[in-house]
């Protein structure tokens, strides 16, 4: 059975402009223990996808829609109940450690919180716990860091601050939205084998929200390329990368500098009035009558890949 | 074309409790006429000082860069001012180096006022000229910075820089902050803008998959030193310092059957305020022997004009 599994999931802004579609019509499943990535360039509405799901998005957000995790719709619980699930069965790893750590209370102190309220340990014990997270995210010396201040850590170490605040309670599902931006390759290296070696000892799902083909391509099972705050296309990892089904997906590993570093031309639409037909096809080399003018469904392409494109009809 | 030899910049922090930082330390690198040059590092390495430098947008504490021969530390204001034009650069950060309150053509058209490019009848025209070589529309001319995206920003920058046809142009990683798809529109307009106006270009990428893509030669930096350089290929096919190995080994590869025998570097840069003695990388260096402790490696050339910078090799190209 699935453990998260998003049906028909919507999330709109209502702005001066007109209604911002972040996220329209998205449906995706993880298995246990299966790292799904959610890629997609900036403005494709990946992190509003990923927020949504813990409901961590302002007032002014319309979110509608089924996310079932366990059978049970997160969309529908009672606010204390969702208390109960955040940070102890579903974990999520923020972009940008330096703004999302207290900067008032030591780090020890903030990786001690979930053991406090999840697990009832009192304020020593779970102090104890959260030195020993930080041994596990391997940071030196984790005694006297645990009593230090986020601004006192460099970059590196802060994101592995936020990773073992994520694992504190074993979750079973961990979102982790661009757990590596920001760091530099030899930094980048090392949190990537550490995440790695973390999933596959702690069995959980994932589900890991990035830009970067690279990240998504050394930890996920699966992934889902996100454009205009559709799914575009959707398929394991070894289909996506030898043979993409979507234009758009081509077109995304072939601006790779490593991939020839081809550009496409123009840019993504706006979110407010999207093209009535295809997303992609005023930018796509295979765009024809239909496209301009009907709004493709997901089609399948062979088992366990999908494309929203016409060319699958 | 550009000649950089010992350049040195040390900036002061502190009020009472003085400490310097040695922000680059002793670079020397040289760029021929219509050569692209990469300079890669991690983020502290210095590198983004050294462009500055290279255009004299900071003073030096000490060294010598070499336009065409003249060296621009000697200049006055007024002579710096003369040769400006020649020597441009494109910041990482397009959306905040445009001034937010004049139209795009205006932005445009300001560096050809300010040098006297064209005459002020032909300036117009100049600029429809510019904004269509850079594939942007004759409409945005009238736009304000804040109605573009980060990449139309960045083809606005690279207009006003082609519009004084400059000979060196520097790129402090003028990407970093756009989608890849984006990414390789800009990149591919600069090179195409290379190779009609043949300008050198200092490359400056964090990037080592850009730089394999954009430069001829480059240069490794680490702690403000460069620890190796040489043809790019070169370099990518045989690295000699262990870091650019390690560097090397951590590129991010979008092939998820990719063989990766990746070596991780233990702990962090050291802080530069207070820097390992002799070199720099040797508590981090897998090759660490009781000399890397003590003395600084000098820069020696390999053969090929590849040049590094670490005992072990200086050994075993004596033997």
């Amino acid at each position: 059975m699935s453990i998260l599994s998003v049906e028909h999931l919507e999330s709109q802004f209502v702005t001066e402009d007109g209604i911002v579609k972040a996220v329209d019509d998205v449906s995706f499943d993880i298995e246990e223990n299966e790292t799904l990535g959610l890629v997609g360039e900036s403005g494709c509405g990946k992190t509003v996808l990923a927020l949504s799901i813990l409901r961590l998005l302002s007032e002014n957000t319309k979110t509608s829609g089924i996310i079932k995790y366990r059978g049970r719709d997160l969309l529908q619980l009672e606010e204390d109940d969702l208390m109960a699930i955040r940070g102890k069965e579903i974990a999520q790893i923020f972009q940008n450690p330096l703004s999302s750590l207290n900067p008032v209370l030591t780090v020890g102190f903030q990786i001690s919180e979930p053991f406090m309220r999840h697990q009832g340990l009192k304020r020593n014990a779970a102090k104890i716990k959260a030195v020993e997270m930080l041994e596990r995210v391997r940071i030196p010396s984790p005694e006297e860091r645990a009593k230090e201040y986020p601004h006192e850590f460099s970059g590196g170490m802060r994101q592995r601050a936020m990773i073992a605040m994520g694992l504190a309670c074993k979750p079973s599902l961990i979102i982790a939205d661009e757990p590596t931006r920001g760091l530099d390759v030899t930094i980048q290296a090392q949190v990537v084998e550490l995440i790695k070696e973390l999933i596959k000892d702690s069995g959980a799902s994932m589900l890991i929200i990035t830009h970067d083909l690279s990240l998504a391509a050394e930890l996920c099972d699966k992934i889902a390329v996100m454009y205009s705050g559709e799914i575009l296309e959707y398929a394991g990892i070894q289909d996506f990368f030898r043979k993409p089904a979507h234009p758009y997906s081509e077109c995304f590993l072939e601006s790779l500098p490593a991939r020839g570093m081809k550009p496409i031309r123009g840019i993504s639409p706006s979110l407010i009035n999207p093209p009535p037909g295809c997303r992609f096809c005023p930018r796509c080399d295979h765009a024809r009558d239909e496209c301009k003018t009907t709004h493709p469904r997901l089609m399948k392409v062979k088992d366990g890949q999908y494309a929203r494109c016409h060319l699958y009809a | 074309m550009l000649e950089v030899h010992d350049l040195k910049k040390t900036f002061t922090t502190g009020i009472i409790n003085k400490k310097s930082v040695n922000a680059v330390d002793k670079i020397s690198f040289s760029i021929q006429e219509g050569e692209s040059f990469g300079l890669v590092g991690e983020s502290g390495c210095g590198k983004t000082t050294v462009g500055r430098l290279v255009l004299r947008l900071i003073e030096p504490t000490g060294g010598e860069v070499l336009f065409n021969g003249i060296d621009i530390f000697l200049l006055d204001q007024k002579e710096l001012r003369k040769i400006r034009p020649q020597m441009q650069i494109i910041f990482q950060d397009p959306e905040s180096s445009l001034h937010p309150r004049m139209r795009i053509g205006d932005i445009i058209a300001e560096p050809l006022k300010l040098h006297n490019i064209v005459p002020k009848e032909e300036r117009q025209r100049m600029v429809r000229e510019l904004i269509e070589m850079v594939g942007l529309n004759p409409e945005h001319a009238n736009r304000y910075p804040h109605e573009l995206s980060g990449g139309q920003s960045q083809r606005v920058m690279l207009a006003r820089v082609l519009s004084l046809s400059p000979k060196l142009i520097v790129a402090d990683e003028p990407t970093s902050s756009l989608d890849v798809s984006v990414q390789a529109q800009i990149l591919s307009l600069l090179k195409r803008a290379q190779s009609e106006c043949h300008f050198s270009c200092l490359f400056i990428s964090h990037d080592l998959n850009l730089i394999r893509n954009m430069t001829g030669r480059m240069g490794v930096m680490y702690l403000g030193r460069m620890v190796e350089m040489g043809k790019t290929s070169d370099i990518f096919d045989a690295a000699m310092h262990p870091y650019t190995q390690a560097l090397l080994s951590a590129i991010p590869v979008a092939d998820p059957n990719a063989k990766k025998s990746r070596i991780i570097l233990e702990g962090e840069m050291p802080n530069p305020l207070n820097p390992p003695k002799g070199c720099g990388f040797h508590p981090r260096c897998r090759y660490k022997e009781r000399i890397c402790e003590t003395s600084e490696p000098k820069m020696i050339d390999v053969g090929d004009g590849h040049l590094v910078s670490c005992h072990f090799h200086a050994r075993r190209h004596e033997t």
